[in-house]
């Protein structure tokens, strides 16, 4: 980090990921192979005599001081995992890293431990910048570093929309250590108040968690804002669990400049996770979800997560199952975000062991007690199969994940098992006892739908899509998709 | 003896409809029998009360004689009456009122007004919970249930007028300490105006919903019944299919070509649309921009030309290029 600022910058790269200062240093080292040893910076003390093949298998061994390393103890965290042992001491070391890991393999505290470390030596305003994709995500990543850093006391800041906006803008005037934002409103706090950019002068990092969500081109402008903001001698960590066209142009056009941590191919799924599938019908698909609800104990599930596709699913299957008397929360994007907190931490708590979300939830949640998550539409990505059934069997613990895969979803399910590599199973039930609560479920179904109508969802869904459009118009995204339309018709 | 009983269900009074449905959050106060030793005009009570009518269901017009137990605050002799009421609704009256000040409850404006005469039925409109939490919040503390309007019923019509007549504009004085007695009252009587017109909406959109429930059931039962017999038939294809290849297994005759069996195991009964997966290969949302990805400015924006710019002629495709150039250029503008 030391020779970062004198090195010129080229006048030609108005915007990029990777910092330009930071990783000339590194220049022809390639780091495409995973397996490359991670080299022991000059502070290391030598491995120890215990070390695997020079893999350090401590905390301390990667560097790391020793409170970080007795915080990692006492949140039991025992030894580091692969990604954490590649990607700790490159960031210590001061490259701009770019990881791909499995869900569950402790990406968070791959990047968050060297943060700290860096930041305990050099306290001060805005030191780290954190965008991930969705809001809860952003929570949940506040309270990560907050455990990581207790003994630092760090001030952490949260920065998404859905909140009170001037109080957001007042916590960063008072710079905290870390900010933890959302792409939208970081842009907004950036572009409309003129103080705000000038906290960023000075940032260590940035990091971009779920790295290939954040790199879509929905967020570009966002982007481009957050880039100007933040100095060029930075350290930009990129994290994720799957590969998209971005990240690979990404690591193409950086691949001499920064550390590349892949710990597979493409995308793949943990090995602890037993992954099942039902073929049904579309139109039982409920009453199929409440007899593996109702049977929950006896398979010695402690919470499940249930993923739709749409909001409009989400709101029918919480009145539905509200309506059947199995005690359910939902997540999903028509909800405010107190409620949406609300719900999630009601999840967390276990005061409800059953959780309905959209893909809003799919990615970088954290919570232990999940054991089963239902895939009750199979997602269109294959790459947001694998980050919901990444919800479960974290940390090596085992999950299940059960797909309801109806008659025409059978294309992608294939598509979905050649991209993991993997076969599903079948799910062993009995199709007379699940046919027992028929009545109910499409009795229940009826009044939750009636019930829809009355609240009012679909006038409130009407009000979102033109908003939404508006966006996307904006942006100039909407445009282009209906011209490709065209195209593909003529 | 001063017993009333706050009610927030429907159920037990005349109104047909279930709160939670309304989603107004009524409250309605139903004084049973409220005595004041100090008034002396109201010696009797008039059995108009809501839970009773309600409980005998439509006859109400000749059911109203009732022997009522008054009693006197200051241990006056328990006074027995006898009255017979001849109300049909007809003889009551209206009024609204148009703001309620803040702190007032049905409780309190029915104790203020009973003084001026018989009070039957009273509803106050919640105002905004969404608003009222934002107020809180600014001004420290919960202030209890705020309400914007509301209407009183009066036993007589006569007495309805002549009360909103007299106290429009007036202040609403009371004791001195009590937190409305600089308020203005705004009452104004209804004419031709019953009970029943606020309720009609409601009760009319309950039975509607109720109808259409009964329907919605027995289109749940229908639909039911398909699908069991869609399972049924299900399995009977599938025992028919186990037992054939049982058989050929066996070595049965009439069984001995394969290439029988194979037809039937290829039949097809219904094809199924396939929803299509968006693999990677065909993002259809594009890529980003390489600028933001590395920038390296001859690479810029290359990912954005559509899918058609081949199909272009060659001077529409220079105009594209030339436009977009320009863009290429800003960019370099930090």
């Amino acid at each position: 980090m030391e020779d970062a600022g004198t090195l010129p910058t080229p006048p030609d790269r108005p915007f990029s990921i990777f910092s330009n200062g930071g990783t000339a240093r590194k220049k022809g080292r390639n780091n495409a192979t995973p397996l490359l040893p991670p080299p022991p910076p000059s502070l290391l003390p030598p491995p120890p005599p215990h070390g695997v093949s020079g893999e350090a298998s401590t905390f301390a061994d990667l560097g790391l001081s020793n409170w970080a390393v007795a915080t990692c103890k006492e949140l039991q965290m025992k030894r580091p995992t692969p990604v954490q042992r590649h990607c700790i001491p490159r960031i210590l070391a001061g490259d701009d890293v770019l990881g791909l890991a499995e869900t569950g393999s402790g990406k968070t505290a791959a990047f968050a431990l060297p943060i700290l470390q860096r930041l305990a030596e050099e306290r001060y305003g805005v030191f780290a910048l954190v965008v991930t994709p969705t809001r809860e995500l952003a929570y949940q990543l506040a309270m990560q570093f907050r455990a990581l850093g207790s003994s630092l006391e760090v001030k952490c800041a949260v920065v998404v929309g859905g909140m009170d906006m001037l109080t957001q803008a007042k916590t960063l005037m008072q710079r905290p250590h870390i900010v933890i934002a959302t792409p939208g409103r970081i842009r907004f706090l950036l572009s409309e108040d003129s103080d705000i950019p000038r906290l960023f002068s000075n940032t260590k990092f940035l990091v971009l968690d779920e790295a290939d969500r954040v790199l879509d081109v929905g967020f570009e402008e966002e982007l481009r804002v957050i880039f100007q903001c933040v100095p060029k001698n930075r350290q930009t960590l990129l994290f994720s669990a799957t590969m998209t066209e971005n990240l690979r142009a990404l690591h193409e056009l950086s691949a001499n400049r920064s550390y590349f941590y892949e710990a597979y191919e493409g995308f793949k799924t943990v090995e602890t996770l037993k992954q099942q599938y039902i073929f049904l019908p579309e139109h039982v698909k409920d009453v199929y979800l409440l007899h593996i609800l109702s049977k929950m104990e006896d398979l010695s599930i402690r919470s499940a997560m249930i993923f739709v596709s749409t909001c409009r699913t989400c709101h029918l299957l919480d009145i539905l199952l509200e309506e059947l008397g199995q005690s359910a929360v939902s997540l999903h994007s028509h909800k405010s975000q107190s409620l949406r907190l609300a719900a999630l931490n009601r999840f967390k708590s276990r005061q409800v062991p059953v959780l309905l979300a959209t893909d809003v939830a799919s990615r970088g949640l954290d919570i232990p007690t999940v054991d089963l998550v239902i895939n009750y539409d199979i997602p269109r990505y294959p790459r947001d199969y694998v980050h919901r059934v990444g919800r479960t069997a974290r940390a090596g613990r085992e999950g299940v994940s059960l797909s309801f895969i109806t008659p025409s979803d059978v294309a992608l399910i294939h598509e979905i098992e050649a991209t993991i590599g993997e076969k599903l199973v079948a799910f062993e039930c009995k199709e007379n006892e699940v046919l027992e609560d028929i009545t109910k479920v499409y009795k229940a179904r009826r009044v939750a739908r009636m019930k829809m109508v009355d609240d009012g969802f679909e006038e409130r869904a009407k009000v979102r899509k033109s908003q939404k459009l508006r966006v996307l118009e904006e942006k100039g995204l909407l445009k282009k998709r209906k011209h490709e339309k065209k195209m593909q018709g003529s | 003896m001063r017993h009333e009983t706050w009610r927030r269900e429907w159920g037990s009074l005349n109104w047909p409809c279930p709160l939670a449905d309304l989603r107004l959050g009524v409250f309605l106060d139903c004084t049973m029998s409220e005595e004041e030793g100090s008034e002396e005009e109201r010696e009797l009570f008039n059995g108009a009360v809501d839970g009773e009518r309600d409980e005998k269901g439509g006859n109400e017009v000749e059911t109203k004689d009732k022997v009522e137990e008054t009693k006197k605050e200051n241990g006056r002799k328990k006074k027995k009456s006898n009255i017979v009421s001849v109300e049909d609704g007809s003889k009551r009256g209206v009024c609204y009122l148009s703001r309620i000040p803040p702190n007032m409850d049905p409780a309190s404006l029915r104790h203020m007004l009973s003084q001026y005469g018989e009070i039957d039925r009273i509803y106050l409109v919640p105002s905004d919970t969404s608003a009222a939490q934002g107020r809180r919040k600014r001004s420290g503390g919960p202030r209890g249930q705020a309400f914007s309007e509301g209407w009183v019923e009066f036993a007589k019509k006569g007495v309805a007028k002549r009360v909103a007549n007299m106290l429009n504009g007036e202040q609403m004085g009371g004791r001195r300490r009590s937190s409305f007695y600089y308020d203005i009252w705004n009452i104004k009587y209804l004419s031709k105006f019953k009970w029943d017109d606020l309720t009609e909406e409601i009760a009319y959109k309950n039975a509607s919903r109720e109808q259409k429930l009964a329907l919605e059931i027995s289109a749940a039962k229908k639909e039911r019944n398909y699908t069991l017999s869609k399972f049924a038939q299900a399995r009977a294809i599938n025992a028919i299919e186990e037992r054939l290849n049982k058989k050929r297994r066996n070595g049965d005759v009439g069984f001995t070509a394969d290439d029988r069996s194979d037809k039937r195991e290829a039949k097809i009964y219904r094809q199924f649309s396939q929803n299509r997966p968006f693999g990677n290969t065909n993002q259809k949302k594009g890529t980003l921009s390489k600028d933001i990805l590395a920038g390296k400015v001859l690479l810029l924006r290359t990912c954005q030309f559509p899918a058609g710019v081949a199909s272009l002629d060659g001077y529409q495709l220079l105009w594209w290029i030339a436009v977009n150039s320009l863009f290429l250029n800003s960019y370099h503008v930090q």
